[in-house]
């Protein structure tokens, strides 16, 4: 009973034996197992703990002053709990919402801005969510409850998916049969991500291997503040009688585990007063200020940098025997730390850890609460079914998941990593084939053929394929694709004549599935080929033009799915017909106007029927200019600027024809 | 069972008496603030109200009065004017205690807020009596008393038409020269105003000799004298008569009087009567100003007035070069208007029409001021001198090798003065006497009331005034033009319809060619140049220019 | 025991001077009742510095201080910073804060031991007040008011806070505090009780509108009648709470 008034005093490292045994992660303990397991036989030793402390707890809310009225559901035990929670941020942001009108927010609220808030600052990957960030030092019931909550759920050993999303908590909780638990901040284990062997290391932590003790190194940066220390947070037990020579004085049983060994503070002018943000930050964003005052910071942030790189190096021996390095520093401060010449820590140290909690501005004192904080262990004292209720009501709170979009991230995470990845040779073929794609794609073929006839067989490689090899993945966009088709896709006649004629492209492959731009949903046709590809009317002649001259060379009108032929002597003819209509028209130009540029526009529609036979039959018909064309399905792989640039193209034809009409009269 | 405190409830002390009281802005229990803090403190606790027995109005201050019931909302509000210090407080609620009519008592109770201290708002209720004062409105008095006017101004102008009077009614208007006018009055010939005091009839007659060329003549009549205190008592009346020259009217000026306005001709125009009387000379574009005392000095009078202008279609115009201002001179070729319309019907028999039309057919070569106003096609008015007798002396001595056969005057716009356009604006008009609603002739107001023998032909003389303020956007200037409401749409335009018949009546008198080629002017286009009045000239209606609008009473006849 | 007096007919006097346990500030230009006044209760115990702050009067409002030290604004002229130093006792402490909210007077409510702050004061500047002043730095407000300098008084011996605050927020206070607290008015009535009342452990000064009911209140929480602490306490609990509850 008496250990109510001072619940906190637990070392981490100096946990009671009887409870250590006892404990077991709360997450084990789910609310199922809880009222299956029987209740461990617990003798009064273990549990060193008055049963319910709800009874104080509402007697404290109601009636004593130990209580905040601007955040609710707050009681203390005594007034510096009290005083403790009013220097809180918490307390803050709860009096500064007041304030404003709004309702206070729960303090597991609070600690779930706060994480957003440092993710979206930080920017930088951490090892884990866990050791984002925490509200300081409260130890409130409820709250700590529902943040183990949190915890649980999200580290539950078989969790659905949803429940995975749940935040961690930077502490991690430990349960002790009746109504104890311990929370250990995550980022104190060896390996924060894993959850398993926690309280196998919670045990081993409490014998130390090593004679000197285990140290621990902390440095704070901030504002132009540094302070850094050199800790001893764990000296062997059976040392610690006889090493009692080093604290002269000092009662064993008080503190017996930290003692700094080394430490320093010191202070240069860097931080723009009233502005805020540290200059060299201001100046990469803006360019340098040239006041007399930006040009003392600047001095003053090289000084810092120097003074703290001096330190790390007298104190290197020491650095290098700590268990664990904490570091709190914004990205750019972080930079003191490693980026230099022979730095003492090194960014990928497995001993690097972040505060878990937000630390205020860097003083010796600061140092020695977080200290505090990190190898204090914290603890509640909840009845299972209490915890059980929490649990619950908690898990209530939470907003509802959202459907995930997990198959993209996969997905989309191979791409990303393969840029940094490319060879020397690949980043050579990648530049090649990007300049022989774009003049395809621009029609430079007077560029093109000398380009292809040097750098065939570099471009081709060891593939077969010769000409009709598909895009390589480094090229981007096209890939997958032939380059046939990237020409016949970008309107190229001419390239296309080139690689039919000359280089005897393969009309007959299939356009990859992936490479089908496909904007407005529309599923593809099952199988395309460079044909379908084509944009322009023109392109589509030079394929029906190389099938009347090369009939025998490739399967055109099947596998090539070219509609049909073209002749000399066809074309001919339809120019022919062509005049002879014109004529015909020409006294009623006037009110075929709007029909003849369509016409003109499909000189053979029996043909472009044919083709798309899946299309309506009115599109024979006449129509108005902009309508379905026949070569939509042309134009449905496009993007929609490509579109409009055709449709554009497509009117002025038009118009000219309808000039040319009138002109001829 | 233990024993469970309640939530204690907040309070703090009283400042001055120590009562424990929920806090409130002062800070103080009820008790003491009414003891210390008077809000009703400058608002009278007595008060009166006038009130005259003869019509059973109050006066409303400062200066309306106002029919109210007893414990009505008005006499309510009355009661509250009359409070001077209830700016200074909020009045959430007030009623009248009933009291005996005869008692000439009004009890009002009210409740009043008011912030003392800082942030505390204190109620209080409270009675207010007022003393009904028996008076005797201002209108009353007038009824009551026979004689009110001190000062009369006749105004007079011995003209056929009232035109003058109409345009001197909108200046009088514009510049509220009648507001201290107790009453207006037709006479023949003119206007009579009455004043209740002599400076006022003194200022009007300025008014008048400031904008119009007048003589004008005082004299008095003694009503009473008192010998001991050599007091008296004294009826004024001014005549001022105004020069019966008219804008566009022909005048011959004396010979001897021309020479000495520059030795101008003696055939000349009047185009504009302000102070003085502008005239031109069509022939040469001499320009003459005749102020009243030199006009008065050797009077003359018009030979021809707007009446008597005759309608021509101007066949050709050629500019003779000199010009001086808006006037160039030009040779202008005219026919009468008539001559040509009638080629028009039958085609065939042009030239025997053109025989038989002697006179009128015959094209005219004339001079004109209106070089720059004029084009071929146009229709102009004008005097035609050569078929006209003047019987005035000066014209016959005039040689009559320099009389022009026709002088043109303005140009016309009869295309469209056809169409029943009505008009988008309106006059104001002062306020007849009252009594007089049921024989009035109309819109006019004051002038033209006593209808009767020259009701006609004052609705002419008004349409032709509307025409010129149309026409003239000098004039136009001058007076206050209004917009036309749109619900008083319908009765103008019956309105306007009944002028238009008047107008046609006017056609014939002006042009009696008009009846019977009316039908073949069809395929005319408007006139392009005809001076719209603009919107943005007129003005939003003000009721309070006038004491009664009398506009939109319907025609009588 | 508390004195009422005025600075030039204005009874807000806690605008034109500050008093603590160490010293005491008036403003220049009051008449010599006003100094006398203080002169008659201090003079043999504490210095009473004359003095402007940023050559305004109103240094009630802009300072901030207690028994070890003064926090002046950043209006303050050197040379007044010059003359406070000099003037007062080594002992205290003269800081000038560059604080936005630059009115420290209306912002910082203190005693010896611990300070109320408006929750907007810059971190810096809470710092500040706790090294100078020497004292645990709270963002509070006092009846919603962020001005908690303006509407509380404090010493070591007892608080008279702003009329409207509830007995919850008393409660908290006092536990913070860890003095008695009473909700009370200065000047007939005005709930600016900073503006009305400077007082320090042992004397109080009120504006001349405040009545004896006040004053009995004050002498009584502030413990200025040398009465028992506890019976003070009883006595104002059984006026103001347990009779009504």
């Amino acid at each position: 009973m008496t250990q109510s008034s001072h619940p906190h005093t637990y070392h981490l490292f100096a946990l009671p034996g009887p409870l250590l045994e006892a404990l077991t992660p709360r997450n084990d303990i789910s609310s199922r197992d809880l009222t299956q397991q029987p209740r461990p036989a617990v003798d009064g030793a273990k549990i060193n703990e008055p049963p319910p402390r709800d009874a104080t707890t509402t007697v404290t809310s109601t009636t004593s002053g130990r209580s905040c009225n601007v955040c609710q559901g707050t009681s203390f035990a005594n007034v510096d709990d009290q005083r403790s929670h009013f220097r809180s941020d918490w307390h803050r942001y709860n009096v500064k919402l007041r304030l404003n009108g709004k309702d206070a927010v729960a303090e597991s609220k609070f600690a779930q801005l706060v994480e957003a808030l440092e993710d979206s600052l930080s920017g930088s990957a951490s090892e884990s969510t866990g050791e984002d960030s925490e509200t300081e030092s409260n130890k409130r019931l409820a709250t700590l409850l529902s943040r183990a909550t949190v915890k649980t759920r999200s580290r539950s050993p078989s969790p659905s998916s949803t429940q995975r999303n749940l935040p961690l908590t930077p502490l991690t909780w430990f349960h002790s049969p009746p109504s104890t638990q311990i929370g250990v901040y995550r980022a104190i284990f060896s390996s924060p991500d894993v959850i398993a062997p926690y309280l196998d290391q919670l045990r081993e932590m409490q014998n130390c291997p090593e004679p000197e003790g285990k140290k621990w190194a902390l440095f704070l940066v901030a504002g132009g503040h540094f302070a850094g220390a050199v800790v001893r947070v764990h000296r062997d037990r059976s040392r610690d009688d006889d090493g009692g020579k080093t604290r002269k004085g000092k009662p064993k049983k008080v503190i017996p585990d930290t003692e700094v060994i080394l430490h320093k503070t010191f202070h240069r002018y860097t931080t723009r007063r009233k502005q805020g943000g540290s200059q060299s930050v201001n100046d990469n964003a803006k360019g340098g200020a040239i006041s007399a005052g930006a040009t003392l910071r600047r001095y003053g942030e090289q000084a810092l940098r120097d003074d703290i790189r001096n330190l790390l190096g007298e104190w290197s021996d020491e650095i290098d025997q700590c268990e664990r390095v904490w570091i709190r520093a914004s990205v750019s401060n972080r930079r003191i730390f490693f980026d230099y010449e022979e730095p003492v820590l090194t960014k990928g140290d497995e001993r690097l850890r972040t505060f878990p909690f937000p630390t205020r501005r860097p003083t010796q004192s600061e140092l020695l609460r977080c200290l505090l904080e990190l190898t204090k262990a914290k603890i509640t004292h909840f009845t299972e079914a209490e915890l059980k209720a929490q649990d619950e009501a908690y898990l209530a709170s939470l907003p509802k998941p959202k459907p995930i979009p997990a198959p993209v991230q996969p997905k989309e995470k191979p791409v990303q990593p393969q840029p940094p990845k490319l060879t020397k040779e690949e980043e050579a073929l990648k530049e090649k084939w990007g300049r022989v794609l774009e003049m395809v794609s621009k029609g430079r073929l007077e560029a093109l053929k000398p380009f292809w006839e040097k750098e065939y067989a570099n471009l081709v490689g060891g593939g077969g394929d010769g000409v009709d090899i598909r895009v390589p993945k480094v090229a981007g966009e096209h890939e997958g694709q032939t380059v046939l088709q990237v020409a016949a896709s970008s309107g190229q006649e001419e390239v296309v004549r080139w690689l039919l004629d000359e280089r005897g492209a393969d009309p007959t492959v299939d356009v990859p599935e992936s490479s089908v731009l496909d904007p407005d949903g529309i599923t593809p046709v099952k199988r395309r080929t460079a044909y379908d590809l084509a944009s322009t009317k023109e392109v589509r002649n030079v394929f029906r033009r190389c099938a009347g001259s090369h009939p025998d060379k490739w399967d055109w009108f099947g596998a090539g799915k070219v509609p049909s032929a073209l002749t000399a002597d066809q074309e001919e003819q339809r120019d022919e017909k062509k005049k002879v209509r014109r004529k015909g028209l020409k006294d009623k130009i006037k009110e075929r106007e709007a029909r003849q540029p369509a016409s003109e526009e499909e000189p053979e529609p029996e043909v472009e029927t044919k083709m798309v036979g899946a299309l309506p039959e009115e599109k024979t018909g006449p129509r108005k200019l902009g309508g379905v064309t026949g070569d939509s399905n042309a134009v449905l792989g496009l993007t929609p600027e490509m579109r409009a640039k055709l449709e554009r193209e497509r009117r002025a034809r038009a118009a000219e024809a309808r000039m040319k009409a009138l002109s001829g009269r | 069972m233990e024993f469970v405190q309640s939530a204690p409830i907040h309070r703090v002390l009283c400042a001055d008496c120590g009562t424990p009281i929920v806090p409130n802005g002062a800070n103080l229990c009820v008790a003491c603030l009414r003891n210390t803090i008077d809000i009703t403190e400058g608002i009278p606790k007595q008060s009166s109200v006038a009130f005259c027995k003869n019509c059973e109005r109050f006066l409303s201050p400062p200066l309306t009065w106002t029919i109210a019931r007893p414990e009505s909302q008005e006499l309510l509000a009355i009661c509250l004017k009359k409070l001077k210090g209830l700016n200074k407080v909020r009045l959430t609620e007030a009623h009248f205690i009933w009291t005996e009519p005869h008692s000439k008592r009004l009890r009002v109770s009210m409740t009043i807020q008011k912030e003392v201290l800082t942030a505390t708002i204190l109620e209080q209720i409270f009675e207010i009596e007022f003393l009904v004062q028996y008076t005797q409105c201002p209108d009353c008095t007038r009824i009551a008393a026979k004689n009110t006017w001190r000062a009369l101004v006749q105004v007079r102008q011995k003209v056929q038409h009232k035109r003058t009077f109409l345009f001197l009614e909108q200046l009088i208007l514009k510049h509220g020269a009648q507001k201290d006018t107790i009453s207006v009055k037709e006479v023949r010939d003119g206007l009579d105003f009455f004043y209740s005091q002599k400076s006022h009839a003194v200022k009007m007659t300025e008014f008048l000799t400031g904008s119009v060329p007048v003589r004008s003549k005082a004299s008095e009549q003694l009503l009473s004298s008192d010998t001991h205190s050599n007091t008296a008592t004294f009826k004024h009346t001014f005549s001022v008569e105004i020069a019966p020259i008219c804008k566009d009217d022909l005048v011959c000026i004396p010979p001897k009087q021309a020479r000495s306005l520059g030795n101008i001709s003696p055939l000349t125009i009047c185009t504009r009567v302000g102070n003085s009387i502008h005239l031109i000379d069509p022939q040469t574009l001499q320009l003459c100003e005749v102020n009243a005392p030199v006009y008065w000095r050797v009077p003359f009078f018009s030979l021809a007035s707007v009446t008597d202008l005759v309608e021509f279609t101007v066949l050709d115009i050629e500019p003779s070069g000199p010009t001086k201002g808006k006037w160039v001179l030009a040779d202008a070729q005219v026919a009468l208007s008539g001559a040509f319309r009638s080629s028009g019907n039958n085609g065939d028999d042009v030239e025997m029409d053109y025989e038989l039309a002697s006179s009128a057919n015959q094209i005219f070569h004339t001079r004109t001021h209106l070089g720059a106003i004029l084009q071929p096609g146009d229709v102009v008015m004008g005097y035609h001198l050569t078929n006209t007798n003047f019987n005035s002396d000066d014209f016959a001595q005039l040689s009559s090798d320099r009389i022009p056969d026709i002088v043109l005057v303005k140009k016309a716009y009869p295309n469209r003065r056809k169409k029943n356009k009505t008009r988008n604006w309106k006059l104001r008009s002062i306020a007849k006497e009252a009594g007089e609603d049921g024989e009035t002739s109309g819109a006019r107001g004051v002038v033209g009331r006593t209808g009767g023998r020259d009701s006609k032909k004052v609705d002419l003389d008004y349409e032709i005034f509307l025409r010129d303020l149309e026409e003239d956007l000098e004039m136009r200037g001058a007076v206050n033009l209004y917009k036309i409401q749109k619900d008083e749409g319908a009765e103008t335009a019956e309105i306007a319809s009944r002028l238009a018949g008047g107008k046609q009546r006017a056609k014939g008198q002006l042009d009696p060619d008009v009846q019977m080629t009316d039908g073949v002017q069809e395929v005319d286009e408007e006139e392009a140049d005809f001076p719209e009045v603009k919107l943005d000239e007129l003005l939003e209606e003000f009721d309070e220019m006038t004491l009664q609008d009398n506009e939109v009473h319907p025609h009588s006849t | 025991m508390a004195t009422r007096l005025q600075f030039e007919n204005n009874s807000d006097i806690g605008v034109f001077s500050k008093l603590t346990n160490s010293y005491c500030l008036c403003a220049i230009g009051g008449s010599t009742n006003f100094y006398s006044a203080f002169e008659s209760e201090l003079s043999d115990v504490v210095p009473i510095v004359h003095t402007t702050i940023g050559g305004t009067r109103i240094l009630g409002r802009l300072t901030a201080g207690n028994r070890h030290g003064l926090l002046v604004p950043s209006t303050t002229n050197d040379q007044e910073l010059q003359h406070l130093r000099n003037s007062l006792p080594d002992a205290v402490a003269v800081q000038r804060v560059e604080e936005r909210l630059s009115a420290l007077g209306n912002v910082i409510a203190c005693n010896d031991h611990v300070a109320l702050v408006h929750p907007d004061v810059d971190r810096e500047t809470e710092e500040i007040i706790a090294d100078v002043l020497k004292v645990e730095v709270f963002r509070q407000t006092i009846a919603d008011n962020v001005l908690v300098g303006s509407y509380c008084a404090i010493t070591n011996q007892g608080g008279l806070v702003h009329p409207k605050t509830s007995v919850q927020d008393q409660d908290e206070l006092s536990s913070l505090l860890q003095v008695p607290l009473v909700a009370g008015t200065v000047n007939r009535g005005s709930d600016v009780i900073g503006a009305g009342l400077v007082v320090n452990d042992w004397c109080a000064f009120t504006g001349f509108d405040t009545t004896a009911m006040e004053i009995s209140v004050i002498e009584a929480i502030f413990k200025l009648q040398g009465r028992e602490q506890t019976a003070v306490i009883n006595d104002m609990r059984d006026s103001l709470v347990d009779s009504w509850a």
